[in-house]
């Protein structure tokens, strides 16, 4: 008996981060998303978003994930983005954010190419109040688990501590550590406009369960659909697992 | 806090007998600055042309060319057909400003309270009180005259009792060599300077009184061409008809009513310093030096209500080797803990060798600020607290690497967008929104520059690719709309070759979507080079 109150004080100990409730909950909108979340994504916590660099499907995803998430009060709020300044894939494009609904003059972007040093930024851009939410954009430390999953965790305690959400974004890496993980690549929605969509995969989520689907997004209602498939078939890599990191191979 | 800044330190001219306010007037400043810089040939015809809704117009011309019939407000290419041997180069106003910025501060020679107005291109003294330092108004003026003459300058200059009837003489009746004076001492009685005043005044234009265009032209209309014509209608009578203005600069004119100008600020250096005894040197011991000179630093501002947007840390040690460093604020501040914030790893990069004697603090870009009052009741504003962020991490990672997007009124897509410093930034960039119906062209999320080459396959040459092949990888596209045609600065001189660019936004087989663009023109046999420039959502 002594030995199980033990026990669970221990674990109430390691689970203590855990068990701070999070500062609400965005909703899709979209009902089966909606339940897998367990109501919405987190706010004020980390979430990695994974994708191909040659596509805008991450960034596409990641614009209107915050058009949804700072609507209303916090609209003018602004985000910082922590990367390397000039990736494979470019740069944040003023005239196409203002297009989709984003004012880009709330954008500030750090530009540091050393990926710990872009950590320590966004952890700081993290503990500032006033801060919508704050990307990264250092998937190249996936290569290195250790350091990985340490960036993953203060990422998630700063995010927790300053109620602010943090986005990291990576071509492929573990989401262990982060609260959600979810997987994006373009998709074909079989509709006459070009209204923006994507094949979105949550592989990883804390307490829930995993979802996948077409989304479509509506950029000046900020809303999400869901577009079923014309053929199972047509889904870009429906579920495919999260390619961990070589220490997992 | 620019308006409190300006309450504290405008000065307001109203009904005082003692004022001797001077203008002077140079209608020619602009030409002659640029002339100068360019090196045109001395008083041949020149004129400066600036844009005024989307027409070229003469902004400024020079003497010579004002006697051969050109005159401001002429259209650049009537100017021309005119005098086709005159010189014509843009006019700068933000160099105007700056030259008559100058001239009002070498004026502080005569009195304390000076200022200029650029739209006039006019800079004025304040010389009451002041003036018998040189030996009355009349030699003040005679000594201004002959100092802007030598300089090569032609300057209309008038002194009146107050700033509208300096103004008016020296813009419309003061000539080159012959400075206007309307507060001597001879004039006598208040009536009698009254009466002078009066009859210097009324046979002016009534532009003379700074009215917006459309009461000139009402007034043109009703044949009021003089202010002296204004003297004897009566006040409520020319309200009712053209609105309470032309009252106000009627009596503005006479000193009658208050006038609030901006004379410009006088800087003091803010500095403060510390030696020691014994040199310092140790962790501790320096940022201790540091913590030190900031606090010091922060109750000088406090002191003089000042707010500072540079700071300067600098020493000196023993074998008489100086350093320093800077810090760039966002937003002007003299909170000590923001300072201390910022200079926290200051103390690890000193290298102070057999130890520091000498340690200074210096403020640059001063404010005036009002002391913040204490917010019990709510929290500190949400820009502040970024503007804190973003000086914090351009002090830790260097001011060149936070940066933010400003919009650049450019049709090339690559110049559309500039990255400017967020330090660097006074106010935050503007950006317009297009609406949910806008028409605008479809413009990527993510823009490569520079663009990247790949190759492409259409079916017909001015027809949108079919097949792309970029960084080995083979991308089927499933359709396209397009194309955009964006055409190269053609008006723009030293442009090697002008071909324009076809852009299409398109689809491939997987989804992802692209802009692809094609440099040359096949319809015009120009060879076509494709790329990707960027992708979309």
């Amino acid at each position: 008996m002594d030995r199980k109150a033990a026990f669970n004080a221990l674990k109430k100990q390691i689970l203590l981060p855990f068990d701070q409730p999070a500062a609400g909950r965005m909703a899709f909108a979209v009902d089966g998303l909606d339940q897998a979340l367990g109501g919405g994504l987190a706010r004020g916590r980390a979430h990695l978003v994974t994708g191909s660099l040659l596509d805008g499907a991450v960034a596409g995803f990641l614009l209107a994930v915050l058009g949804r998430l700072l609507a209303g009060a916090n609209s003018q709020a602004p985000v910082v983005c922590c990367g390397a300044p000039r990736g494979l894939a470019g740069q944040l494009y003023g005239p196409g954010l203002a297009q989709l609904g984003f004012d880009p003059a709330r954008l500030v972007l750090v530009c540091e190419s050393h990926p710990l040093r872009g950590m320590a930024a966004a952890e700081e851009a993290l503990a500032c109040r006033g801060v919508g939410a704050v990307i990264a954009d250092y998937g190249m430390l996936a290569s290195r688990p250790d350091m990985w999953q340490k960036a993953a965790r203060r990422l998630q305690l700063a995010a927790e501590q300053g109620g602010t959400t943090a986005f990291v974004t990576a071509v492929s890496a573990s989401p262990a550590g982060f609260e959600t993980g979810w997987h994006l690549a373009p998709a074909h929605l079989a509709e006459p406009g070009w209204q923006p969509g994507w094949s979105v995969a949550l592989q990883h989520i804390r307490g829930g369960r995993p979802w996948s689907g077409l989304l479509s997004w509506q950029p000046h209602s900020h809303r999400f659909t869901e577009i079923k498939p014309a053929s199972p078939q047509k889904l870009a890599r429906p579920g495919r697992k999260l390619r961990a990191g070589r220490h997992a191979a | 806090m620019d308006s409190t800044s300006e309450d504290s330190q405008a000065l307001i001219t109203g009904r005082r007998a003692d004022r001797q306010m001077v203008c002077v007037h140079l209608p020619e400043l602009a030409v002659q600055q640029a002339g100068r810089a360019a090196g045109w040939p001395d008083k041949g015809p020149a004129a400066l042309w600036q844009l005024q809704q989307n027409r070229q117009i003469l902004a400024c011309v020079s003497s010579a060319a004002g006697a051969a019939g050109l005159s401001v407000g002429m259209r650049l290419a009537d100017a021309r057909a005119l005098l086709p041997e005159a010189v014509f180069a843009p006019f700068d106003p933000a160099a105007l400003a700056g030259l008559l910025d100058r001239l009002a501060r070498w004026a502080w020679r005569y009195s304390p309270l000076a200022g200029c107005d650029p739209a006039a291109s006019l800079f004025w003294i304040e010389a009451g009180g002041a003036s018998h330092l040189q030996g009355g108004p009349e030699a003040l003026l005679a000594d201004l005259d002959s100092r802007l003459a030598a300089a090569g300058l032609t300057a209309h200059i008038a002194m009146a009792p107050s700033y509208g009837a300096a103004f008016a003489l020296a813009c419309h009746a003061a000539r080159p060599g012959q400075p206007l004076c309307l507060c001597g001492a001879e004039s006598g009685s208040v009536f009698g300077r009254r009466r002078a005043l009066l009859a210097a005044l009324s046979p002016l234009p009534v532009a003379a009184l700074r009215l917006d265009a459309d009461i000139g032209a009402g007034l043109a209309q009703a044949g009021l061409h003089t202010i002296g014509s204004l003297f004897g209608q009566k006040r409520a009578s020319l309200t009712v008809r053209f609105g309470p203005q032309l009252v106000w600069r009627r009596d503005q004119l006479l000193g009658e009513r208050d006038e609030r100008l901006q004379p410009l600020p006088v800087e003091q250096p803010a500095l403060v310093s510390r030696s020691w005894a014994e040199p310092i040197s140790g962790p501790e011991a320096l940022a201790r030096m540091v913590t030190d000179l900031i606090a010091d630093m922060a109750d000088l501002m406090a002191r003089r209500q000042l707010q500072c947007r540079l700071l300067e840390i600098g020493w000196q040690r023993v074998d008489g080797q100086r350093g320093s460093q800077h810090f760039a604020l966002s937003r002007p501040t003299r909170a000590a803990s923001l300072l201390a914030r910022l200079t926290a790893d200051l103390a690890c990069h000193i290298d102070a060798g057999f130890g520091i004697e000498y340690g200074w603090a210096r403020a640059g870009r001063l404010s005036f600020g009002l002391p913040e009052n204490l917010q019990l009741d709510r929290r500190p504003a949400a820009a502040s607290l970024l503007d804190d962020l973003v000086d914090h991490l351009s002090a830790r990672l260097g001011s060149a690497k936070v940066r933010r997007l400003q919009p650049v009124r450019q049709w090339q897509p690559d110049k559309a967008q500039q990255s400017l410093p967020a330090a660097s930034l006074d106010q935050p960039p503007h950006w317009i929104l297009p609406g949910p119906d806008s028409l605008s062209a479809p413009r990527p999320l993510r823009l490569l520059s520079p663009p990247e080459p790949l190759e492409a396959t259409a079916l017909l040459p001015d027809h949108a690719p079919r097949l792309l092949r970029w960084r080995g990888q083979n991308w089927v596209v499933q359709r396209a709309s397009g194309p955009e045609r964006i055409g190269p600065p053609w008006w723009q001189t030293g442009q090697p070759a002008c071909r324009s660019t076809d852009y299409y936004r398109l689809e491939t087989e997987n989804g992802a979507r692209l802009w692809v663009g094609r440099h040359g023109l096949p319809e015009r046999g120009e060879q076509a080079d494709w790329f990707l420039h960027g992708f979309f959502a």
